[in-house]
């Protein structure tokens, strides 16, 4: 015997249960953004203020002290694995193309940043001074992170994180002009507050 | 675009999409991109169904074409992952557009005759 389901769906109801059905379903595929803009933004914060505390009271550049580069450290990891745990719920289970164009995205941070610890290195050994190879050191994770927050944004039609690019990539562009000691408060103030900025616009538009 | 010119009425709608189970299941399956394919415990997981509805429902929907299983291993675990077929996608788009003709007759432009009056 067929059960006669199609008889208790009437067609406002159909409607009603597509709409339903395609804003659960988005939402729960769909990363938090506004807990990721927030962990990022504190983690920017955090660090930065951290490598430019080590360094301000520097007369000549030495780098940044052991301790500061630890809480840096410790912030930028904290903030990377909310990102993965939380990405790895929202995307578990599903396969095919957007899957595989994410592991490739996933990979490009990776070989972006081992690209600028080879030109580090590599200008470090051509004899640049310790202040040129650390204005690189501050300014190039920044340009890596900007241009991967513009092609995502691109990519995945995610405004947001386009705007937080090019704001990265501006602040990067202006911090970098004012030294490598200042250049950390900058982008902690900067960097860390338009995370924190982002955060809160995805937590009201999530809300709305 | 359909063949009939009366008024839009209920049996104009895919029977095979026109359950709430069916429905919610390509809706959740249309939601992913071209080419995607969501496990069967995730799908499962997101419809909140038992194992034994939805194979009930999946198989309706994989013998009218609408959407295909794909049994994958993926380090020793072996799993099913479903998606929607082409024919599956346009039967929802379909099935969309005539739940609009229902629901809003009035709002259905004419096709070539913008001064026909009513």
């Amino acid at each position: 015997m067929e059960t006669p389901e199609a008889e208790l769906l009437d067609p406002s109801a159909a409607m009603d249960l597509i709409h339903d059905t395609q804003t659960k379903t988005r939402r729960a595929l769909d990363v938090n953004g506004s807990l990721l803009y927030g962990m990022w933004g504190l983690a920017w914060l955090t660090g930065y203020l951290a490598l430019w505390f080590s360094l301000r009271d520097q007369h000549t550049y030495l780098g940044p002290s052991v301790w500061a580069l630890v809480v840096m450290g410790v912030s930028m990891a904290a903030a990377l694995a909310v990102t993965v745990v939380t990405m790895a719920r929202a995307v578990q289970g599903v396969a095919g193309l957007s899957s595989m164009s994410a592991r490739l995205y996933g990979w490009s941070w990776f070989i972006g940043f081992a690209s600028l610890y080879a030109i580090v290195v590599g200008l470090s050994r051509a004899g640049a001074n310790a202040s040129a190879i650390g204005l690189l050191a501050a300014a190039g994770p920044v340009l890596v992170v900007s241009i991967m927050y513009l092609v995502g944004g691109a990519l995945w039609h995610y405004p947001t994180m386009f705007v937080v690019g090019a704001w990265l990539a501006v602040a990067n562009g202006v911090a970098v002009m004012f030294g490598v000691v200042t250049f950390d408060v900058v982008m902690a103030v900067a960097g860390g507050g338009g995370f924190l900025a982002a955060a809160l616009y995805e937590a009201r538009r999530r809300r709305a | 675009m359909t063949a009939s010119h009366g008024p839009a009425v209920d049996g104009d709608l895919d029977p095979l999409i026109h359950a709430p189970v069916r429905l919610r299941l390509m809706v959740t399956l249309s939601t992913l991109g071209p080419g995607d394919s969501l496990t069967f415990p995730r799908l499962q997981d997101l419809l909140s169904l038992t194992p034994g509805n939805l194979i009930t429902h999946l198989r309706k929907l994989q013998d009218g074409g609408y959407v295909e299983t794909q049994k994958t291993s993926h380090r020793r675990s072996q799993s099913t992952s479903v998606r929607l077929t082409t024919a599956g996608r346009a039967a929802l788009d379909a099935y969309t557009q005539a739940l609009r003709a229902i629901l809003d007759p009035v709002g259905i432009p004419p096709t070539n005759d913008p001064v026909s009056a009513g």
